[in-house]
């Protein structure tokens, strides 16, 4: 056995001797250990397309609790200054993430769905638009144990993603248009004791017209935060 | 899902079965999305934005104001048409732009009703006679470089110089009281002026420097006096001749008369108005009497042509009246003088001294409008680029009157009518007034005297956009889109870039005058977040949308072309109004 073979049935043999009860699960943007909750500051920058190209820089928070049993669900918040004017639009959104019990305990499997909405008020041009994203994603992460009570998490999140948006546009109703598409996450978290670390990046498929997603086309953003 | 890729096939797979140009725009409120989040577009009053093709599918505003979106269909076939529409968001609308008339001023003599008529008139001559004179050049063609060899020396030596006081051969001018058989062409469409014969009984009533005034023996009773026939022929020469001449050069003498001309006061020039017509037909040139009668190594015959330069003028009929009195007979013919003038040299020195193309019918009608007004000009001792306003017309009400009223009118068709009309659109009047004022516009832009650019646009081979582009330096077309955002800026907006002036007249003061609204006649069309705006615009042509954006806010527009993408011939001009 080579010495890459060698670390794989070492990983493998650590995760299979992980109890269930003591993984952490980082489905829900971080890996937050069981009957943990942490937050976490996030800022980053996304790119929305609404027929042209605009950039956003975005900061929020996000709470995520990892509770007994396979449930763990998180609530973020994101404020988004979008384009050369920095239009405000606010996001919030829910996750709620189910552990899949797969026999394969290396790979931590999840299905997590919930809702995110994105609100636009602009009243110097007169639109007002909300826009409703519901993912269902299927997560895949490999936590590794880095050191004593260190833990480092990549994951990645093929989803689909259904998205609704609804308003006026410069002062004209009927902005009413759906949309369905896939998306992708890919991420790491990190995990130092209390402190929790992670970077992560979305790429969406959703029509341009729908104004600004609350799942944008492209995102990346940083998060650091602390368990409690 | 969408799916995108194969959307994408399938578009591929459609395009390939079209000619359509570009992409359906896409509709709905969703396309003004992009200027939620565009910025640095706000601008000043009287700064101007211009935008072409793509660009103008979606145009984001900030700042308030109001404004005007001046659609522009930059092609140099004036024929050719496109439906421009706008729609817009977070509008509210603009009020109305401009001074208002000084009431209480006098009213004109003649109605823009009058002026619409004659149109009608005017364009059915002038569409037979262009078959006629086109027939004869078609006939004729392949062999200009022939032309000046076969008319001979003699007859050309009057044209080759550019100064009015050249010298007058002695020659063989008629005298007074000589009896002549002048034909007089007629245009029916259906037989060849150069074949239907219409010879005239004709007297010679006065001879001067530079005109044989002609009288039709079959004229009616009540009309012009010798003594009135030779005021007219010094008039020429004191007024017209030098104009023109100095400005265009000098025409031939083909049939050596000393470098004379022959005004023919005709009652043939009365039967082109019908009875019970509002308008009427003042004079006309008929380039067929630059012909030989008998066809040569350069010219086809045209058995009719009185060979020699000629114009045939309206007449006084007192039983019939109105235009045809004596009195507003007398009034306008100097000013039609000074216009065939025009077309009479620029003619003669095509066919016989450059071996060019007549001049497209629009810059042929403008430079003789612009004659007009240099005759205006010279006989009020008034000058271009002074703003002339309502003041000074009333202050030379009988020289406005005979010289300049015509063209005012003519530009107040097109005024009332932009989004219809072209100034390098068909042979009528708000083309006539559109390409006068703008020739007019690209003399005080154009750095240089008047007399050079005018001299240069008529003794050039070249023709149309091409011929004004080479005397610009510039493409005519740009400066065709400066000057249609002039009609609406020139002493209304402040702050204006040179460019978007019109520096010899001040419409907005002289124009009300002719409305009964006593508002400056120029056609804006409001837009609205409600609806679409539309216009059908002619090559060369303009529309003026206005609109208001609410103070400190942002607003949207969108444009198509024909319901589908804007093509790069189509460009807009944003200006802030206030």
């Amino acid at each position: 056995m080579n010495r890459t073979g060698r670390l794989v049935a070492a990983l493998a043999a650590l995760a299979l001797s992980l109890p269930a009860a003591a993984r952490a699960q980082g489905c829900i943007g971080a890996p937050v250990p069981e009957r943990a909750r942490g937050a976490q500051l996030q800022a980053g920058g996304s790119t929305v397309d609404v027929g042209r190209d605009y950039g956003s820089f975005d900061v929020g928070a996000a709470y995520r609790a990892n509770p007994a049993g396979p449930l763990a669900y998180s609530a973020e918040y994101l404020l988004r200054s979008v384009g050369d004017v920095d239009t405000k639009v606010h996001t919030v959104s829910g996750a709620l993430a189910f552990r899949l019990p797969l026999p394969v305990n290396l790979l931590t499997t999840c299905v997590r769905s919930g809702v995110g909405a994105a609100f636009l008020s602009d009243g110097s041009s007169g639109s007002s638009y909300t826009n409703v994203t519901i993912p269902v994603a299927l997560v895949v992460e490999l936590p590794l144990p880095v050191g004593l009570g260190r833990t480092l998490t990549p994951y990645v999140a093929p989803q689909f993603l259904w998205s609704t948006t609804s308003g006026e546009v410069f002062g004209i109703d009927g902005l009413n248009e759906s949309d369905t598409g896939f998306g992708f996450e890919a991420g790491v978290g990190l995990r130092i004791n209390r402190v929790l670390l992670g970077a992560g990046a979305t790429f969406a498929d959703l029509s341009p017209t729908l104004g600004t997603p609350a799942v944008p086309d492209r995102a990346f953003h940083v998060r650091a935060g602390l368990l409690f | 899902m969408k799916a995108r890729a194969l959307a994408a096939l399938a578009l591929v797979a459609v395009a390939a079965c079209s000619d359509d140009a570009g992409p359906v725009a896409s509709e709905g409120p969703a396309a003004f999305l992009p200027c939620l989040f565009d910025g640095a577009n706000a601008l000043q009053p009287g700064e101007v934005r211009q935008v072409r093709g793509a660009e103008g599918e979606i145009v984001c505003l900030d700042g308030g104001g109001e404004y005007a979106l001046v659609p522009f269909f930059a092609v140099r076939n004036g024929r050719t048409q496109l439906k421009v529409s706008a729609v817009g968001g977070n509008l509210q609308s603009a009020s109305e732009l401009g001074a208002s008339a000084s009431r209480g001023a006098s009213a004109p003599p003649r109605t823009g009703a009058a002026v619409e008529a004659s149109h009608a008139l005017h364009m059915n001559l002038r569409d037979r006679m262009g078959g006629e004179v086109a027939k004869l050049l078609r006939a004729s063609g392949g062999s200009l470089a022939n032309r000046a060899g076969a008319l001979g020396a003699p007859s050309l030596a009057a044209a080759s110089g550019t100064s009015a006081a050249g010298a007058v051969a002695a020659a063989s001018a008629p005298v007074v009281g000589d009896l002549l058989q002048l034909n007089v062409p007629l245009f029916n469409g259906i037989i060849s002026a150069c074949d239907n014969r219409n010879t005239r009984p004709a007297r010679v009533a006065a001879v001067t420097r530079r005109a044989i005034i002609v009288h039709d023996e079959g004229n009616p009773a009540g009309g012009f006096t010798d003594a009135e026939y030779r005021a007219f022929g010094e008039q020429f020469d004191n007024l017209v001749f030098p104009v023109d001449s100095a400005a265009f050069g000098l025409p031939t003498d083909l049939d050596e008369s000393g470098g004379r001309v022959i005004v023919f006061f005709t009652q043939e020039v009365n039967r082109l108005t019908p009875p019970g017509s509002s308008g009427y037909i003042g004079g006309f040139f008929w380039a067929g009497d630059l012909f030989p009668r008998v066809s040569n190594a350069g010219f086809e015959g045209c058995p009719t042509s009185n060979a020699g330069e000629i114009f045939y003028i309206l007449v006084p009929d007192p039983a019939r009246g109105g235009p045809f009195s004596k009195e507003n007979v007398q009034r306008g013919a100097i000013g039609t003088l000074a216009h065939e003038m025009e077309h009479l040299i620029s003619a003669s020195r095509r066919l016989y001294l450059l071996n060019a193309p007549l001049e497209e019918s629009w810059l042929d009608e403008g430079l003789a409008h612009i004659a007009e007004e240099l005759v205006f000009y010279r006989a009020t001792g008034l000058q271009p680029r002074q703003n002339l306003g309502l003041p000074q017309l009333q202050q030379n009400v009988h020289a406005a009157d005979t010289y300049i009223l015509d063209n005012l009118l003519r530009y107040m068709t097109y005024l009332e009518k932009p989004d219809s009309n072209s100034l390098i659109g068909q042979d009528d009047l708000p083309t006539r007034g559109a390409a006068w004022a703008f020739l007019r516009y690209a003399a005080d832009r154009h750095s240089g005297p008047d007399e050079a650019f005018f001299y240069n646009l008529v003794n050039s081979r070249e023709t149309g956009g091409a011929n004004v582009s080479a005397r610009i330096g510039e493409d005519a077309i740009d400066w065709m889109q400066d000057w249609t955002l002039s009609v609406l800026t020139d002493d209304a907006v402040s702050g204006v870039d040179e460019r978007y002036l019109q520096p010899s007249w001040n419409f907005r003061s002289i124009m009300p005058i002719f409305t009964t609204r006593g508002d400056f006649p120029l056609r804006t069309i409001p837009l609205t977040s409600a609806g679409t705006a539309q216009a059908d615009l002619l090559g060369g042509g303009t529309a003026f949308f206005r609109f208001g954006i609410p103070s400190g806010g942002r607003a949207a527009l969108r444009l198509s072309a024909a319901g589908r993408a804007t093509p790069e011939t189509l460009r807009f001009s944003i200006v802030r109004t206030q």
